[in-house]
């Protein structure tokens, strides 16, 4: 039955909670630092979240490691989990084959073997294709305009020729007409006709791998012309660069390129010089095309071993700083384009954010990231659980304004790293049928945010999770997880669990 | 003498060999991994590794070597790590997937040592044959809707692609237009020129022909099931009885459906727990 009093009830419940829901969208609000953006500190917020579990983690490794003497072990007894693939054999002939080229190599040096002699025959006919098209005449005649020789010589392409003097094959003839080209246009000295090639040197250069692995013999064997060449134009390319009609080219490049260029050259002297090394590790001295003629079988340690291994130190290390500069440089592009793409994610989400508006349970909730309708349904049901129990919400306001605010928090969190996301999936979209070096590491580095992101939502989700579990336990006597539990403590109230 | 130590991050030595590659390689590379090895005088035997995750420790590695096993090894393994996360009142659990015979003495041993079966049958993974779907009555006579993805035109799947990806709808790993998709069983309504409804398969679960995405968007959801039996119709064509089938049950209605679609469908996901039981 309604009378005067009940009314004067509903009146003060309803006055309770929007009195309460002020409360709590307060705590909606960012406190920020002085010059900290919104953006950062969500930042700093998100890997506080991400963070703690990976310090309870810690935590807890190191308690083991102090309370338990260390496994101790020589070798294992059989058995494991994974199993292994086995190598491909070779055929007789390929070994016949192989027997007859170690014989061959062996006379130039006792130390080389079959793979020795194909590194040799590379380098040969890589000289002798170069040699086609820097012909005598041209290099007279580069001498007399007072053009860099060696630059010509080492970035023409090269081509075979057959036994009447012409090209061997079409790509032979297209290679030959695009070194004519590009030994015209160098003699002239016109940086505008320059600059088509140096553009493709430079662009080719960008797009080439460079890594430990190509040190391996078999990669060697397959690739010596590739990599005498590449050893060749990394050197040069500072005679190139340092040439004054070149100079305003190199000056005025486009970041990223240029950064992209100057993180592949700085391995140049690395690079060529283990190069050196680990030919003459086959016996072969890459800069004579040959084979080396020292007794490198007797003073193996101090010829070979102990210069390859400095060697190699050194080019890691490069290698090492090439691949992270390399790395910053395309996580700082592709971060750009997320950037560029987040407000295009966000106007897709404008439609649920204006149904969450016009909402009783979700209005006011003010998520400014991403958000699905069933975030806002959820957060909306922990505000109104919250509402609907004004006199616990009174009795324990700091541990309920800290878990709400612990839950909105993570919710936005998890928006924005939903967002990234989302939006990282687009560029991966974008650059799927990359075939440039360029855009595959976009891709890559798009890929790889996408998942880190991803990651990082999932872990914020379960969060959100344990945050919802831990406000319903408290006001609607639901069933504590283990996830609810572990917050509840973190967050510094178990002794409410009692 | 079976004895138990720490394994220290960044360097598991010679039991590497008895963790899981994914565990092994967080190890080696500093993670924050518990993980412990059992050996016998200066011979590695066993290994067992894990973190903490939702307020619980979980068990991502547990072997012991056949020929070290039934001596008490795995049960100091597990001692060894309850004993550390008594202070900090943390359970275990601890997820796996039967596929190999070996992965049934797990069932016993965790039964002794005080874990209860937690599996979700909810949430789980089923594996059938092809063989097997054909005898269940649940296909006879049934309306088999849709058509097979190697009849679409491929700007069509990718379109859908596109949307699913916009809408969060669930999409395999990979994408819908993945080459990795088993195009010649999986199934779209197509309506006014759109997809308005999939269920995708591949083979990203043991890999067998897998069940990995459905959505029945504006088709409604009578028409996934509908979609599932002409899928599974063709499948009886292009595949031997022998071929196995995995569908993923998410809740109880989809875990009904491969009940009753196929009732001799084996459950392998199991998750077992130990030491927490919820307030």
């Amino acid at each position: 039955m309604c009378g005067p009093g009940s009314t004067d009830l509903q009146r003060q419940e309803k006055k309770q909670t929007f009195e309460i829901r002020q409360e709590l969208t307060q705590l909606q609000e960012w406190d920020t630092e002085e010059n900290q953006t919104l953006e950062e500190r969500r930042r700093q917020e998100a890997e506080r979240l991400i963070t703690e579990q990976r310090e309870m983690n810690q935590q807890l490794a190191a308690r083991a490691a102090g309370n338990l003497p260390q496994a101790q072990a020589r070798e294992a007894a059989p058995g494991n989990p994974v199993q292994e693939q086995a190598a491909a054999k070779k055929s007789y002939k390929q070994r016949r084959e192989e027997s007859r080229r170690t014989k061959e190599a062996k006379k130039g040096n006792i130390a080389a073997d079959h793979i020795s002699y194909n590194m040799v025959e590379q380098l040969k006919d890589l000289r002798a294709e170069h040699l086609n098209s820097m012909t005598e005449e041209r290099n007279q005649i580069a001498f007399e305009a007072g053009v860099d020789r060696r630059v010509l010589g080492v970035f023409v392409q090269g081509y075979r020729k057959n036994k009447k003097g012409l090209p061997a094959t079409e790509e032979d003839a297209r290679k030959k007409r695009e070194d004519d080209d590009f030994y015209e246009d160098y003699i002239s000295k016109d940086l505008r006709r320059r600059k088509p090639h140096l553009d493709r040197f430079v662009n080719e250069l960008i797009n080439t791998e460079i890594s430990p692995d190509m040190f391996s013999v078999e990669y060697m064997e397959k690739h010596t012309r590739e990599m005498k060449n590449l050893t060749e134009r990394l050197t040069y390319f500072s005679n190139v660069m340092e040439d004054p009609i070149n100079k305003p080219y190199f000056d005025d490049m486009p970041r990223p390129q240029k950064d992209l260029f100057e993180a592949k050259r700085l391995m140049s002297a690395s690079y060529s010089q283990m190069f050196i090394s680990a030919a003459r590790a086959k016996a072969v001295n890459v800069n004579e095309n040959t084979y080396h003629t020292a007794d490198l079988k007797s003073f193996w340690e101090d010829m070979v071993e102990t210069p390859l291994q400095m060697d190699k130190a050194r080019f890691n290390r490069d290698y090492e700083e090439s691949q992270r500069r390399e790395r910053e440089i395309y996580d700082g592009v592709v971060d750009q384009e997320i950037e560029r793409e987040i407000p295009v994610r966000l106007r897709r989400n404008e439609e649920v954010r204006s149904w969450a508006e016009a909402s009783d349970n979700t209005a006011g909730l003010n998520i400014n990231t991403y958000a699905t309708q069933e975030t806002y349904e959820r957060l909306g049901a922990l505000r109104s659980a919250i509402e609907s129990n004004p006199g616990y919400y009174e009795a324990h306001k700091q541990m309920v304004d800290d878990l709400y605010q612990r839950v909105y928090r993570t919710v936005d969190v998890l928006g924005d790293r939903r967002l990234r996301a989302l939006a990282s999936d687009q560029l991966c979209d974008i650059y799927e049928n990359a075939a440039d070096t360029q855009e595959i590491k976009k891709r890559e580095s798009a890929l790889a945010k996408r998942e880190a992101y991803a990651e990082e939502a999932e872990r914020l989700a379960e969060q959100f999770t344990a945050g919802e579990n831990a406000i319903n336990f408290f006001l609607k006597g639901a069933p504590l997880s283990a996830a609810g539990r572990e917050l509840i403590i973190r967050s510094g109230y178990s002794g409410e669990l009692v | 003498m079976l004895k138990t130590g720490v394994l220290p991050p960044g360097d598991p030595g010679v039991f590497k060999t008895f963790l899981l590659p994914d565990i092994a390689r967080a190890l080696e590379e500093g993670e924050p991994v518990t993980a412990f090895g059992l050996a016998e005088d200066q011979l590695a035997v066993g290994a067992l590794a894990g973190y903490l995750e939702g307020g619980l420790f979980q068990i991502a590695s547990l072997y012991v070597a056949p020929d070290y096993r039934r001596r008490g090894g795995g049960r100091l393994l597990l001692k060894t790590l309850e004993k550390l996360l008594e202070d900090i009142h943390t359970g275990m659990i601890i997820h796996f997937t039967a596929t190999a015979k070996e992965h049934e003495t797990l069932f016993p041993f965790l039964k002794a040592m005080g874990f209860w079966d937690e599996t979700d049958e909810k949430e789980n993974i089923y594996v059938t044959t092809v063989g097997e779907l054909g005898k269940t009555s649940y296909f006879s006579g049934a309306k088999e809707t849709g058509t097979s993805f190697d009849q679409l035109d491929e700007a069509l799947i990718r379109h859908a692609e596109l949307k699913a990806r916009e809408n969060g709808s669930p999409r395999p790993e990979g994408g819908i237009d993945s080459p990795k998709v088993e195009r010649r069983i999986s199934m779209a309504i197509v309506r006014d020129q759109r997809v308005a409804a999939y269920a995708v398969f591949d083979r990203s679960c043991l890999n067998s022909l897998t069940l990995s995405s459905t959505w029945s968007g504006s088709a409604g959801p009578t028409a996934v099931y509908s979609m599932i039996r002409a899928a599974f119709a063709r499948a009886q064509r292009i595949f031997p009885p022998e071929e196995k089938i995995v569908i993923q049950s998410v809740d109880q209605t989809t875990a009904s459906l491969i009940q009753t679609m196929a009732p001799n469908a084996k459950m392998i996901s199991h998750t077992w727990m130990k030491g927490y039981s919820y307030i």
